[in-house]
């Protein structure tokens, strides 16, 4: 079994995304062990709740077991695939939530941390780094540019409700959007791609 | 001049609104657009694929954080339940002969994929329940090692009270062994001052000390000073060394003439062993042959010598 979770570790990710295609659940388990602590992040950094947080993780790694076939590497990057999965079940999940409005966020900050000595050392330098990276470009991004990024992706508003939000015309929100993604491709393509 | 930054787009823009999909910001309307764009224009694939490698980069800004290992649990036993319902379908395609199916198989097969779908659920249920007995094992774990822990504190308890208790005790024999001390030191004093009288009495009263009483073999210690002075003056046998006397015993003093003894007085003696012991002289101490001192029974009286002789001195001729 070790024997075989070292082979799964020396994988690229698409080397595992075959394996798992082709219905190896081990595969799928490393693929989690790899991204599954990231998915989860982004989903509690929107939803604030870490049960509904656990349940997009969940699903997003069911999607890929079942969908994984679908993804083609002219689209992007794997991890690109992955995170829009993982963005796109959180907003539907945020969005579901402003309808009912019926549940009610939890107090995240206890169960953050609560796992948080199983991270390596390591693996925490290297998130910090790209954590610190990826803040730099958001910071040197103007406020406005700025502004629309994080009520898009992180407040799951849509570029109608930002520029009612705003008071700015919707053709100013699109361009802001535009603008900022672009600096931020600009600024972290040459650092992180070739990373992850 | 009009800032375009400030148009309001009202005509559909799907390229324009490539940014948005990338960000999850898009209408369902506008959605389908983007996507039917999609669907025709490699440019607009390209597009979308750089900002959404930048928007990817934004999923780094989330506090880095672990989920709970149920999710890993409850992902691979839904994952299990999957690859079983595979394993029938496989199961029934090959039931199936390739030159058509038999009026039997046809009959069946909806019976089979109904089974299929309820064996498929009911093991995804099996799998989750295992995951929640797995969990609760564990919590049953925690519980027991808990009780443990409680266990050995109370044990812990228990021996502190034994040892409270066990100096408590030994408080108590000090306490005892300083009264007995306290008795002891009073009984010495009280024998001092005998010895003090006697020495007066010999020196000036005129008492002379005609026997010296000497312990049998079993209380070689025991000594004994007989004062007398005139046959019609008391006589003090001053005693010491001699154990006190068991329950209900009593020592007696006895003359000795003729061979018969006649008691003179009984006595007990304090804790120091000692006792001063005044009584009448019946005769002239000369007309006695032996002075004896016996262990006699409470019961007994002064007319029944029954016991032990534990001192004796032989009278002067």
């Amino acid at each position: 079994m070790a024997q075989e979770s070292i082979v799964f570790q020396e994988m690229d990710d698409l080397e595992l995304l075959e394996l798992i295609s082709s219905g190896d659940r081990d595969a799928l388990a490393h693929l989690y062990d790899r991204y599954g602590r990231r998915v989860f992040a982004l989903a509690a950094r929107i939803l604030n709740d870490p049960v509904s947080s656990e349940e997009v993780t969940q699903d997003v790694f069911l999607s890929v077991w079942r969908r994984g076939s679908s993804y083609s590497a002219a689209k992007g990057k794997f991890t690109t695939w992955l995170f829009s999965i993982a963005h796109n079940r959180t907003i539907d999940e945020l969005r579901k939530r402003r309808r009912d409005r019926n549940r009610q966020n939890d107090d995240i900050e206890d169960h953050l941390h609560i796992e948080s000595a199983e991270i390596s050392p390591l693996e925490n330098a290297v998130a910090q780094s790209e954590y610190a990276k990826v803040r730099d470009a958001m910071a040197d991004l103007p406020v406005e540019q700025r502004q629309v990024v994080e009520l898009s992706y992180f407040k799951g508003l849509t570029q109608a409700e930002i520029a009612e939000k705003t008071g700015q015309p919707l053709g100013t929100v699109k361009t802001r959007m535009r603008l900022a993604l672009k600096k931020l491709r600009n600024a972290l393509s040459s650092e992180i791609s070739a990373a992850v | 001049m009009t800032d375009p930054n400030s148009l309001d787009f009202t005509v559909p823009d799907p390229w324009g609104d490539l940014p948005g999909y990338a960000l999850n910001a898009l209408s369902p309307d506008e959605r389908a657009r983007v996507e039917e764009l999609l669907e025709y224009s490699p440019e607009a694939r390209d597009e979308l694929r750089r900002y959404m490698e930048a928007a990817e980069n934004l999923s780094k800004l989330a506090p880095d954080t672990v989920p709970s290992a149920r999710v890993r649990r409850l992902l691979l036993a839904q994952v299990d339940s999957d690859l079983h319902l595979m394993d029938i379908a496989r199961e029934d395609a090959r039931s199936v002969s390739p030159s058509g199916q038999s009026v039997l198989s046809a009959i069946l097969k909806p019976a089979r994929v109904a089974y299929a779908g309820t064996a498929a659920a009911l093991i995804s249920v099996i799998a989750i329940a295992a995951v929640f007995a797995a969990e609760n094992s564990q919590l049953n774990s925690e519980v027991a090692q808990l009780r443990d822990d409680v266990n050995t504190e109370s044990s812990e308890i228990d021996e502190l009270r034994q040892s409270v208790e066990l100096m408590t005790s030994q408080f108590a024999a000090q306490d005892a062994e300083v009264a007995r001390l306290t008795a002891l030191n009073a009984a010495m004093n009280e024998a001092l001052k005998d010895q003090q009288w006697l020495t007066y009495v010999t020196q000036n009263n005129q008492y002379r000390i005609p026997e010296i009483l000497q312990g049998g073999p079993q209380m070689p210690e025991a000594i004994g000073t007989l004062a007398v002075k005139n046959f019609d003056d008391p006589a003090v046998l001053l005693v010491s060394n001699l154990p006190p006397a068991p329950e209900s015993y009593q020592y007696m003093l006895s003359l000795v003439r003729d061979g018969v003894p006649s008691p003179v007085a009984s006595f007990q003696v304090n804790e120091a062993g000692m006792a001063r012991v005044e009584f009448e002289l019946p005769d002239n101490i000369v007309h006695f042959e032996s002075i004896i001192v016996t262990l006699e029974s409470l019961d007994g009286g002064l007319e029944s010598l029954s016991g032990q002789a534990v001192m004796t001195a032989a009278t002067a001729p």
